[in-house]
């Protein structure tokens, strides 16, 4: 009896697994009918891989740092130093790849730290749309909307002292409002959702509802706009770097490699203009990815 | 007499709107006991929907209460009320969650009222699943890979998997197959035997509604127009709209067809909630309507024991003689 | 005669799931005519919608269409590309899906999709005019109030009215052929009787065509031409209305036929005995064996094929 009953659970679990995998697959193939969202993709994983094994990619791991050799200094591309090199003689690429690192690092980090708290406001302001519950979240998130973003961060920085913790806590706190506004409309309009009344007519608790009828019905959004948000991160990041209320030197950041180059334009163009396609190149990639996964998902739902 | 499971006493509910206010439910009061079922017919928006979801506690009435066991309503309900009462919905796909699968939905209740656990769950899910007709490997689709009546199966299997006293069925077999509507039906005829199961059941099938019911109520633009046994509403239906409607029904045989009363066409302007129609609701569309009708209004009363209608023919004034009201 | 309107031919299709590929439809054949009102039935599951939705080429992500033919006015659907047939599905070939609360995009007015549709149809039309029509065509489905209708979303509305909006986008539409997934489950039967007149007033007028999928025989018996009867993914008998519910000769037809509540009374009838076969893995020959009280494994060796019986009655069936 208990040995049949087990193989019957076990089962189930395979089914259910067998299953998730088909969906996978299903998903997969609809992802690579867009040619854009693959090209998308493959940029987030080069990237994102050299990123994560800079160590072992970059030509010089060790120029990454405080590393001077004025002997190479404003060396044009090409050659021992494929990207060139800067004033002090450090290897513009690897700067790049360990610049990816801290950008990507850092746009993991604030969107981790907003994505959670915004998403499960929003839950709450929209199932309780219309309550004094409601006006007093998304009046919090307008005021964090109201102010320019940059401003906001600039002045947190300016307040603390500006680096890169301080510019992380300050991106963190604008990002927030703006999964509390996403969740925000989702969740007001799959209130009214008859599953959601099911579950509430048979008495399930509001955490159920919030959590497990609700947010998954969220969750290709999220996933989507996480996406899209990582490209955008990684910009107001360098933008704070760039106007030197982000990472200090000698950490290796794209947004102060493109602001230190700028002195030097446009004779040693490669300073600025390589920092600044690789920001361009990952913002992209991130943004195409965001655009194949919001179609997979959204096609997948109907 | 002992109290009734379910009193509906003078409910009303009003949306108010940008164009207006539009009067959903407006006075409708009727009871329902233990083992019995209520067949709520109506034009469709006529409110019928809108008083399930206030017995259900979807909506708050405007005004009027809903009593339960003698108990009111308003408010919030406890888990165990929650329990008692179970709803099915009238569009059943849109009442399942998408991103759960058919085990998970037809459990959520059991877990959620605590009434079973782990590989019971499983056990439990499968009961359900094949009393509703279905295979059991229906359990781990999800709802966008079931046919519409097979959704609808399933939030039945789900209403009665916590034993409810009251389910309110909104068009329940609207989407199903005459054979597997048999199929369930008698099911809850069983249920409804040996558990004791009130139904309130919402549906525009009159022949169902006729094999199924107990007692049916008419609803017409809010208000309830006649109230009876289910055999006296088809054998002397008094109100002209209970007429109408069962001169319109489609059905199968040359028998039935003999037993139709000869088709009353609709005509008219289908009156509009927001704005109703002075006098008599019906008026407007009645084909027996005759000097008080547009001025006032009609009351209920009792013309036999346990059938009542609310219309001008007979309340004295000075009735046009029926086709086939006679005894 | 004259060519159909609508041909299928032997349409086959399935969907991908975990456990491998479910031969929902197997073999559906139909001809429609100008003018002729169809009507479709068959137990849940036994792939009504599968069949309109492979017809329209708007299957589910899952869903494949194996095999057969779809001609419209002689021309092959399944060869068409994908912008000609969107076009086609918005001039010729329209349908009105089963649930309608999932066919009406939530955050859109009524007024703002019925203006859609006109829009696409009739693009030098003037908004006045346009205001005009979507009034008169949500008026002929009896819906009341219908300027004030316009301005409402469709969680405003009740199923009905729903179902009657979804209607009325599709008369709206001038299409040659209709398909309509059960449209009348939630009207009440003297609107449904009214809607009904109107419909196949349109269909004779226009001279146009109607599939009309349905669980109330009733309203088949009422309304339609011609029966189509499917079990299991295919047709098992074909026949004129008064044809078919005199003298039904499938077991599953007559089986069905006593399954439904008769008004003069005698309970609930009993459902037909076994379920739909699991398409995963359908019973080989005659889909309908495991339940059919006349199987006899030597009269019934293969699949039967429609035959016609006279009477331009066709059935599936051994036994004939
Ligand atoms: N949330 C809402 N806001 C505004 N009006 C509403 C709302 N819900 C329902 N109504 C209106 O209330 C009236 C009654 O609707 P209800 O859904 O109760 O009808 P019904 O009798 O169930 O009809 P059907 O048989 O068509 O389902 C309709 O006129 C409808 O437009
Ligand atoms: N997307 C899907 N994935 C997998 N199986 C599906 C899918 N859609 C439908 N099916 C299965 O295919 C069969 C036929 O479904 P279909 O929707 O065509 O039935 P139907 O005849 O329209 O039934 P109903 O009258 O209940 O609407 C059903 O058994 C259903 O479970
Ligand atoms: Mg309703
Ligand atoms: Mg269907």
């Amino acid at each position: 009896m208990s040995s049949s009953e087990t193989a019957a659970a076990h089962d189930a679990r395979a089914l259910w697994w067998a299953m998730k995998r088909d969906n996978w697959r299903r998903m997969w193939y609809r992802f690579t009918r867009n040619p854009l969202s693959v090209v998308g993709l493959v940029i987030v994983l080069v990237t994102g891989l050299a990123a994560i094994f800079a160590d072992y990619i970059a030509p010089y791991p060790e120029h990454a740092g405080a590393f001077v050799d004025f002997g190479n200094a404003m060396k044009p591309p090409g050659g021992q130093y494929l990207l060139g090199t800067d004033p002090v003689g450090r290897d513009v690429l690897s700067r790049i790849i360990y610049g990816y690192r801290f950008s990507f690092g850092m746009a993991i980090v604030v969107i981790a730290l907003a994505a959670p708290p915004g998403v499960i406001l929003g839950l709450v302001a929209g199932y309780y749309r219309g309550t004094r519950i409601d006006s007093i979240i998304m009046r919090i998130t307008d005021i964090f909307l109201a102010v320019p973003p940059l401003v906001l961060a600039m002045a947190i920085t300016a307040v603390l002292t500006a680096n890169v913790f301080n510019a992380m806590i300050a991106v963190t706190l604008m990002w927030w409002p703006w999964y509390t506004r996403l969740v925000y409309g989702l969740a007001s309009s799959l209130r009214n959702e008859f599953y959601v009344q099911a579950a509430e007519v048979m008495g399930a608790s509001k955490f159920h509802i919030l959590f497990r009828e609700i947010l998954p019905n969220c969750i290709s959004s999220i996933l989507t706009k996480m996406t899209l948000d990582m490209g955008f991160v990684i910009i107001i990041g360098s933008s704070l770097s760039f106007v030197g209320l982000g990472a200090q030197p000698p950490t290796p950041d794209l947004g102060t490699m493109v602001a230190d180059g700028a002195k030097y334009m446009p004779d040693q163009w490669w300073l600025t203009t390589f920092p600044a396609l690789a920001i361009v190149t990952v913002v992209l990639g991130f943004n195409l990815l965001g655009d194949g996964l919001r179609d997979v998902l959204t096609v997948e739902e109907q | 007499m002992a109290v009734a499971l379910l009193e509906v006493r003078h409910l009303k509910k009003y949306f108010h709107t940008a164009e207006g206010v539009v009067r959903a439910v407006d006075d409708v009061s009727f009871t329902l006991d233990a083992g019995r079922t209520l067949g709520l017919v109506g034009e469709s928006g006529s409110g019928k929907t809108t008083t399930a979801y206030m017995i259900a506690g979807i909506h708050q009435p405007t005004s009027g209460e809903v009593l339960f066991e003698g108990r009111n309503l308003a408010g919030p309900r406890s888990r165990e009320l929650r329990r008692q009462i179970q709803m099915v919905f009238q569009d059943p796909g849109t009442s399942l969650n998408p991103t759960h699968s058919i085990k998970d939905i037809l459990t959520l209740p059991l877990r959620v009222h605590g009434l079973a656990r782990g590989p019971q769950l499983e056990a439990r899910a499968r009961e359900l699943i094949e009393h509703v007709h279905l295979p059991a490997s229906f359990l781990y689709k999800y709802p966008r890979e079931l046919s519409e009546g097979e959704k609808q199966a399933v939030a039945i299997a789900r209403a009665i998997a916590v034993n409810p006293k009251l389910i309110v069925l909104d068009e329940p077999t609207a989407s199903l197959d005459v054979s597997m509507q048999a199929w369930i039906l008698r099911l809850l005829l069983e249920l409804q035997q040996e558990f004791g199961f009130a139904y309130l059941l919402i549906t525009h099938d009159l022949s169902l509604m006729r094999n199924f019911a107990t007692d049916v109520a008419i609803m017409y633009l809010g208000r309830i127009v006649e109230t009876a046994p289910a055999d006296a509403f088809f054998t002397r239906p008094r109100h002209p709209y209970t007429q109408m409607l069962i001169s319109s029904i489609p059905v199968v045989t040359d028998e039935e067809e003999a037993l139709k009363p000869a088709q009353v066409v609709s005509q008219g302007e289908i009156p509009s909630p927001v704005n109703p129609p002075s006098g008599c609701r019906f008026h407007t569309r009645c084909p027996r309507r005759f000097e008080p009708c547009d001025r006032e209004e009609p009351v209920m009363l009792e013309l036999e024991p346990g059938h009542c209608a609310a219309c001008h023919l007979y309340s004295g004034g000075q009735a046009a003689p029926s086709q086939r009201d006679n005894p | 005669m004259s060519q159909p309107l609508l041909e299928v031919r032997d349409l086959s299709a399935g969907y991908r799931v975990y456990k491998g590929f479910l031969r929902v439809l197997d073999g559906v054949s139909l001809t429609v005519r100008r003018g002729e009102k169809i009507g479709l039935v068959g137990e849940s599951g036994c792939g009504k919608t599968t069949t309109m939705r492979a017809i329209l080429g708007v299957l589910p992500s899952n869903g494949r269409v194996t095999g057969g033919q779809v001609l419209f006015e002689g021309r092959d659907l399944r060869q068409a590309s994908p912008r000609e047939l969107q076009r086609l599905r918005g001039r010729k070939l329209t349908a009105i899906f089963q649930n309608p609360g999932a066919a009406l995009n939530p955050v859109f007015t009524v007024g703002q999709q019925l203006d859609a549709v006109l829009r696409a149809h009739h693009p030098g039309m003037p908004a006045r005019e346009r205001r005009q029509r979507a009034i008169e065509a949500l008026a002929s489905v009896r819906l009341p109030d219908p300027e004030r209708l316009l301005n409402n979303y469709p969680v405003q509305l009740s199923g009905g009215m729903k179902q009657r909006v979804c209607i009325a986008l599709a008369l709206l539409s001038d299409a040659d052929l209709i398909i309509a997934d059960e449209p009348g489950t939630a009207l009440d039967v003297t609107i449904e009787d009214q809607v009904m007149r109107l419909f196949m007033r349109l269909v004779e007028e226009r001279q146009s065509a109607t599939i009309f999928i349905t669980h109330s025989l009733g309203v088949v018996r009422q309304w339609m031409d011609r029966v189509y009867v499917m079990y299991a993914g295919s047709i098992v008998e074909a026949a004129p209305t008064q044809e078919l519910f005199r003298n039904p000769l499938h077991p599953y037809t007559q089986a069905l036929l006593k399954a439904v509540p008769k008004l003069t009374g005698g309970g609930i009838p009993k459902g037909i005995e076994g379920r739909v076969p699991d398409y995963a893995d359908p019973p080989a020959g005659c889909r309908f064996h495991p339940r059919c009280p006349f199987y006899s494994p030597d009269r019934c060796p293969a699949r039967p094929a429609l035959v016609d019986v006279g009477n331009d009655h066709l059935v599936a069936c051994y036994q004939y």
